[in-house]
């Protein structure tokens, strides 16, 4: 009992009574501060852009991911810890070394921006994409890659190969083998690892208000907006971020539930 | 899994994704050494000016000193009240304590730190708890959440190295309680400790999104002045995001040389 009571002050403290002031102010008038935040002009284009926003950076990274992880697992165990290591690094990043490399290859006078331009684009539609939704999104997939390749790579490390090979030998191509042998035993931790990315950057901001500022029409851009501009309605801002909070949680159950999914599959 | 090779597509994939990885990294130290860079491929001349510019700032400067502070403050919280919270949750036997301990490894992100800390600004701005503007503030922010990925490596490497039999050997051979934690549990977990404190103190100098609203004016941390920085000069911008980058990358390597490569890197964001 003593062990636990430091963490057990620190999180009734510095987490349950945020909260709780939180949920008073935004249930304190009977509910009537949620209807104040769905009547604000940009809750729903926010809402929209949210959405665009997280479908579209989920899917990529765990594509990518995917792939970089089980090209990983194939490896020796040596360059599997040495790119492992590489691969991490962006986990410690914060969210503004990402937007600023990220302007400097892909903004208005950026890097790749200027080359794909030489190449015969348009300069002005690629210079301004990165700071869309779908934009953000691939700079954020730069933090949310390495998270799904090390929550997928001790699965496909302990992945059986020789089944493959078996595949291969009835006569299945390499590509046939990946789709219908590994992809469906792998299914479910590749959906929980699509849940934790989507929740990771359905509440992010950082990266977003570096990029564009709080023009960008997305939810915790707008709850930002709310909490710093002074004379602003706080219950509504309350609403709005156990809105967030509510979206992200239910995220992370989900992928959570993926995951012991498969250690059921795995004991069985 | 290493008896069949990747298909070469995803071979490419990975490619690519190494080139996209590595590109923002050598683009930001490319263009803190750079002259001057408008409207060019590359910038042109090369110059220290940027650093000594970042490093004579008295914004900068303070915020530097606040940001280390701020982490070293986090660090030695991190084990005082971390440390005997995993020892309790590898420990405990009632599945509700397990049960508590998995909700609290999800908390950094299914609680996100923009709510955490306007949380902070509507508790803490208030006549009986009126503490906005303290360091210790962003002490507390700070430690909630990155004490759940310490939490998370120490309860890994307990379980892994099967102190319970350890534990259990050296009680048998007489040791105390106290004994057995300071002598057993604390000199085999050493190398766990480390990376798991390595990996708070770099989410906390590279702390944003909670920092920037929570932050009092004088205790601004690096990152919170450092966007202001984006706004100016390209190679100041650069120069400034280089000393974020490179402690990160310090990080990174000093996590794996206390683990030897054994144990992969924290999950964090």
């Amino acid at each position: 009992m003593l062990l636990v009571a430091p963490a057990g002050a620190l999180f009734a403290l510095f987490f349950a009574v945020p909260l709780a002031v939180l949920a008073v102010d935004a249930l304190g008038e009977g509910g009537t501060a949620f209807a104040r935040v769905f009547a604000l002009p940009t809750f729903w284009p926010s809402l929209g852009g949210s959405l665009v926003l997280t479908l579209v950076a989920a899917t990529l990274s765990t594509a990518v991911g995917l792939a970089v992880a089980v090209h990983l697992a194939s490896m020796s165990e040596r360059r599997r810890t040495l790119l492992s290591f590489v691969i991490a690094l962006p986990l410690t990043f914060s969210g503004l070394i990402v937007a600023y490399g990220f302007i400097l290859g892909w903004g208005r006078a950026g890097f790749f921006t200027q080359i794909v331009a030489a190449l015969g684009a348009d300069a002005a539609v690629i210079g301004k994409a990165l700071f869309t939704p779908t934009g953000l999104a691939f700079a954020s997939s730069y933090y949310l890659i390495p998270r799904v390749v090390m929550a997928l790579l001790p699965v496909l490390v302990n992945f059986d190969r020789a089944q493959l090979v078996a595949a291969e030998s009835l006569g299945a191509t390499r590509a046939q083998a990946f789709r219908q042998v590994l992809l469906p035993q792998i299914a479910a931790p590749v959906a929980g690892a699509a849940c934790l990315v989507a929740a990771v950057v359905f509440g992010a901001y950082g990266t977003a208000l570096a990029l564009v500022g709080t023009q960008l029409r997305i939810l915790p851009l707008q709850l930002y907006s709310l909490v710093s501009e002074t004379g602003s309605d706080f219950p509504a801002a309350a609403a709005l971020a156990l809105l967030i909070t509510a979206a992200c949680s239910a995220m992370m159950t989900a992928g959570e539930w993926f995951g012991s999914r498969h250690e059921r599959h795995l004991a069985n | 899994m290493t008896a069949a090779r990747a298909p070469r597509f995803v071979r490419l994939v990975t490619a690519v994704y190494l080139a996209y990885l590595a590109a923002p990294i050598a683009l930001l130290f490319v263009g803190s050494f750079g002259n001057l860079w408008l409207n060019t491929l590359l910038p042109s001349g090369f110059t220290f000016r940027w650093y000594a510019e970042v490093a004579t700032d008295p914004s900068f400067r303070r915020a530097f000193v606040s940001s280390l502070t701020v982490a070293a403050l986090v660090v030695v919280l991190c084990v005082v009240v971390g440390l005997p919270l995993a020892y309790a949750v590898f420990r405990a036997r009632r599945p509700a304590v397990r049960a508590v301990a998995r909700v609290l490894y999800q908390l950094p992100v299914a609680l996100p730190a923009l709510v955490l800390a306007f949380g902070f600004i509507r508790a803490f701005s208030s006549d009986a708890l009126p503490w906005l503007g303290s360091v210790w503030l962003l002490v507390a922010g700070h430690l909630v959440l990155g004490l759940p990925y310490f939490l998370q490596a120490v309860v890994a490497d307990m379980q892994r190295l099967n102190l319970r039999v350890l534990e259990a050997a050296a009680e048998s051979l007489g040791a105390n309680g106290a004994q057995r934690f300071f002598q057993i549990v604390l000199p085999s977990l050493r190398h766990s400790i480390l990376a798991g404190l390595i990996v708070v103190a770099a989410l906390s100098i590279g702390e944003f999104q909670f920092s920037n609203l929570v932050a009092g004016f004088l205790n601004r941390t690096y990152p919170v002045v450092q966007l202001q920085a984006f706004y100016g000069a390209t190679g100041f911008a650069c120069a400034a995001t280089v000393v974020l980058l490179a402690l990160a990358l310090a990080a990174s390597f000093a996590g794996a040389a206390s683990t030897g490569g054994a144990i992969r890197p924290a999950q964090v964001h």
